[in-house]
């Protein structure tokens, strides 16, 4: 039990910290490599939470093909890096102010919850050897939702294409 | 461990995110705070779902997982589009709907 507290702080701060690294970095390009950083430290967390299965997804899906396709749109975008003096942040005290509020919002309802002071009292270990399960389980119970997701997936690939392709064929009909 | 832990790490890891949304000024920024609030909101069902036992909040994290790599998608396409047409990255300038 205290080997796992002691990993939970490590990740913590890891992910705390690159969190931090990734929303006040400068160059938009190293804060999407924090971002990657900060999704591995929490892919690893949900390993220490016994979702073994959710972890590769996460690295496959989010570090693997989100961060990606966020550093292929920068690179692509024209303006990478060209004037570094310009801010990069504003209205930083009314946002900080606003953050600060929202956590002490949540931290509030989290501790005056009598559901979470019973949940908390139960602290389970990590079970690993659940993905069998819960492969079944999305086939199963879970199909439906599965399957509006592969059309929302779809959508979305066409959806961006179309969003995003240059329009040469009516300059050259004009 | 308890929930708490978890909890009090994905609140801050939200907080971060929004404060990260609020005062950013590229466009991919303001995306990338939004990764990060869905990246704590994911972190807090698994903890939930860890100290309950239930294996339903796994399924659910990992829909949202699919459903953010979509929005992420459009998300980057939209952007692409409105640095072509505006000129700028920065999301204060953009201003193509003002007549």
């Amino acid at each position: 039990m205290q080997g796992q507290t002691i990993i939970y702080l490590i990740l913590a701060l890891g992910l705390l910290v690159s969190s931090i690294a990734s929303v006040c970095s400068r160059r938009i390009l190293r804060s999407a490599i924090f971002l990657a950083v900060a999704l591995i430290f929490t892919a690893f967390l949900y390993l220490l939470l016994g979702a073994e299965l959710l972890a590769g997804i996460q690295i496959l899906l989010y570090v693997g093909g989100v961060i990606t396709l966020i550093i292929f749109a920068l690179l692509i975008s024209e303006k990478l890096g060209s004037d570094q003096s310009e801010a990069t942040h504003r209205n930083i005290i009314p946002a900080a102010i606003a953050s600060t509020v929202l956590f002490l919002i949540l931290l509030f309802f989290t501790y005056t919850s009598r559901r979470i002071s019973e949940l908390a009292t139960s602290s389970p270990m990590g079970e690993f050897g659940a993905s069998g399960e819960l492969s079944e389980l999305i086939f199963r119970d879970w199909v439906l939702p599965l399957e509006v997701l592969s059309l929302l997936l779809l959508a979305a690939i066409i959806g961006a294409l179309v969003i995003a392709r240059r329009e040469h064929k009516q300059e050259g009909e004009q | 461990m308890t929930i708490y832990h978890i909890l009090f790490l994905s609140y801050l890891v939200f907080s971060i995110g929004l404060f990260g949304v609020l005062s950013r000024r590229h466009v991919v920024g303001i995306l990338i705070g939004i990764e990060l609030m869905f990246n704590a909101a994911n972190l807090a069902i698994v903890g939930i779902a860890w100290t309950m036992q239930v294996l339903t909040g796994q399924i659910i994290a990992l829909f949202g997982i699919a459903i953010t790599a979509a929005e992420i998608a459009v998300g980057l396409a939209l952007f692409l589009l409105a640095e072509r047409l505006s000129k700028t990255v920065y999301a204060d300038k953009i201003d193509l709907m003002k007549g």
